[in-house]
């Protein structure tokens, strides 16, 4: 009775503002959020980055279950004060993209 | 859709919503734009909620009445901005640019160059991605359509004065200025590497690096007759500046190290129209905008918070105004309260690195006054004996040697090439922070000779001064 196809999200994550070097340099990644009982807020996909995209020093990244301050998080070019923060639940062709405003400029 | 009138003249010609389509499908908490009621996507300021075309009418209102306010900058001016390809330096670019372009109301004309300074001897990369970066740069640089310029940090060791490359459009300084130099020669990359190796701390580095970099730029707009230079600092930076700077022992300058109109230094005045902002807004503007910020690592760039002072400072300052917006411009409204002694200003010397008045007439009974005293007790006679030198003795010495001038009168330079450098004498020459940075270098002699140079020219006048002490009329005693 239960259905058991599994259900992607697909989303858009880039990185900027030198937040890239963290990520072996790369800004722009496709990725596939498989579905299941819980929905992706941004929360669980900071932990998701943590161990499956950032390659080095997650402590510049991510700080306790939060983005590190300073690292400005953008969900559909808006900010994501404005769309709930870490609860935001995330939806299939969302753009989500992360800039460091870290060290100048 | 928000009306376009025509004040709107810095939206960008190209839709940006049909690079990002997303934009419809915002799911906002129930938030609009605090001027025109539509759906809100930037929170600026404390807690204001503006939509997209809101936001940038904001930003560059702020942008050009913080100008306007300061009446730093007059009409035919020249200003030369200090560019870095990060995000507050790019959108002060394209601000300037906007602002300058034709149509625009009441605009402000002065002139503007821009200047890069390269700092690949600081963190050397690999060959291919600095080709990249600088091609973004030169491009930068190019689409401004001023006259633009690349130096190398390094050209500040420079016996005579500091080379640069033109990149594009200056119609006064075309063949006839000798200085269109090409890339740096090794020795000097060589001197600059080995003045960063003989300071143990990053925080000094950076100081260092720092300093010297104000000091170039100072030197190249002088040679290119800018009086102004334009600096991108957000006031995220700036209050991480303030704080850093108390902590470092520069508390006597953190006034203008963070004002808008630094007068510092004889001939160049600095402004910093990005004080207004904080870093977030900045990068949400060039965010929407579109710009393409160019990101070049720094020494301190993936160091961890422990790492320096500023590190640490900044993770400070970012993380209180996470939870509490009004940090920035809390600190900057109280570093804007704190002003030296007016009084005493006129008598002092300036700093050789950073141009600051010197607090030589400090008290007998002062925290500095105390520190020089332990620290000479520490380091015993070493320090008395060379600076107390007589200057006969000196040109006594010298008298063997062919170059002397035999004048007797202490203006032989041909002895007083060759003194070292102590730290008693930088109690003259230097500002206290500088001072303090200054201990951390091991052989002061790598300075640049620009630097040295001062030094010893501040000793000769000292010097001749105390000689001539007698004759000179004090103004006080006119009647």
């Amino acid at each position: 009775m239960a259905e058991s196809s599994q259900q992607h999200i697909d989303i858009h994550v880039e990185f900027s503002g030198g937040a890239e070097l963290l990520f072996d340099k790369v800004k722009e990644h496709e990725v596939k959020l498989s579905h299941d009982n819980n929905p992706w807020t941004i929360r669980k996909l900071l932990v998701w980055i943590k161990e499956n995209l950032l390659k080095e020093r997650p402590e510049l990244f991510v700080q306790e279950d939060t983005v590190r301050p300073g690292i400005l998080i953008l969900v559909n070019d808006a900010d994501w004060e404005l769309v709930g923060e870490l609860e935001y639940e995330i939806q299939n062709k969302d753009r989500i993209i992360f800039i460091s405003t870290l060290h100048g400029g | 859709m928000c009306q376009i009138t025509s004040q709107n003249d810095v939206i960008p010609k190209e839709d940006c919503r049909l690079r990002y389509p997303y934009l419809s499908i915002i799911k906002s908490v129930g938030k609009s734009c605090m001027k025109c009621q539509e759906p809100a996507t930037v929170v600026a300021r404390l807690h204001d909620p503006f939509c997209r075309n809101c936001f940038l009418v904001y930003f560059t209102h702020r942008f050009r009445a913080t100008f306007g306010k300061s009446k730093a900058v007059r009409n035919g001016e020249k200003v030369l901005i200090a560019f870095s390809g990060g995000h507050s330096s790019c959108t002060m670019l394209h601000l300037v640019k906007e602002g300058l372009a034709e149509g625009v109301h009441k605009k402000l004309r002065y002139q503007p160059g821009v200047v890069y300074v390269d700092e690949n001897v600081c963190l050397e990369q690999d060959k291919e991605e600095r080709s990249a970066q600088m091609r973004k740069i030169e491009t930068w640089l190019k689409e401004s359509t001023f006259p633009s310029y690349v130096t190398c940090i390094e050209e500040v060791m420079s016996k005579c004065s500091p080379g640069y490359r033109l990149i594009s459009g200056d119609q006064s300084h075309d063949s006839e200025d000798g200085h269109d130099n090409p890339p740096t020669e090794n020795s000097m990359k060589e001197e600059f590497k080995q003045l960063l190796e003989n300071t143990s701390s990053l925080t000094t580095k950076e100081d260092l690096i720092q300093k010297l970099r104000l000091k170039l730029l100072k030197q190249i707009a002088k040679q290119l007759g800018y009086t102004k230079i334009m600096f991108g600092d957000s006031g995220t930076r700036l209050a991480t500046v303030l704080l850093g700077n108390l902590a470092k022992g520069h508390g006597e300058t953190v006034h203008q190290d963070m004002s808008f109109l630094d007068t510092r230094g004889e001939e160049v005045a600095i402004i910093r129209p990005m004080r207004e902002f904080t870093s977030k807004e900045i990068a949400l503007f060039s965010h929407q905008c579109c710009l393409q910020p160019v990101f070049i690592p720094r020494i301190s760039t993936k160091a961890s918070r422990l790492a320096s002072i500023d590190t640490l400072t900044e993770d400070f300052v970012n993380g209180l105004q996470s939870n509490f917006p009004a940090t920035v411009t809390t600190v900057l409204k109280t570093g804007a309260k704190l002003t030296s002694d007016e009084e005493t200003i006129g008598k002092r010397h300036t700093c050789v690195l950073c141009q600051s008045p010197v607090d030589s007439s400090s008290s007998a009974s002062s925290a500095s006054a105390a520190t020089q005293y332990s620290m000479s007790l520490r380091k015993s006679s070493t320090v008395y004996s060379s600076s107390s030198s007589e200057p006969e003795a000196a040109c006594e010495v010298a008298r063997d040697n062919a170059s002397c001038c035999g004048e007797g009168d202490e203006s032989c330079q041909s002895a007083k090439k060759n003194e070292e450098l102590t730290s008693a004498d930088l109690s003259v020459v230097m500002c206290y922070g500088c001072q303090v940075m200054m201990r951390d270098v091991k052989s002061l002699d790598r300075l640049p000779s620009s630097v040295l140079a001062d030094v010893q020219r501040q000793k000769r006048r000292d010097e001749m001064r105390l000689e001539i002490e007698d004759f000179l009329l004090d103004g006080s005693e006119e009647g």
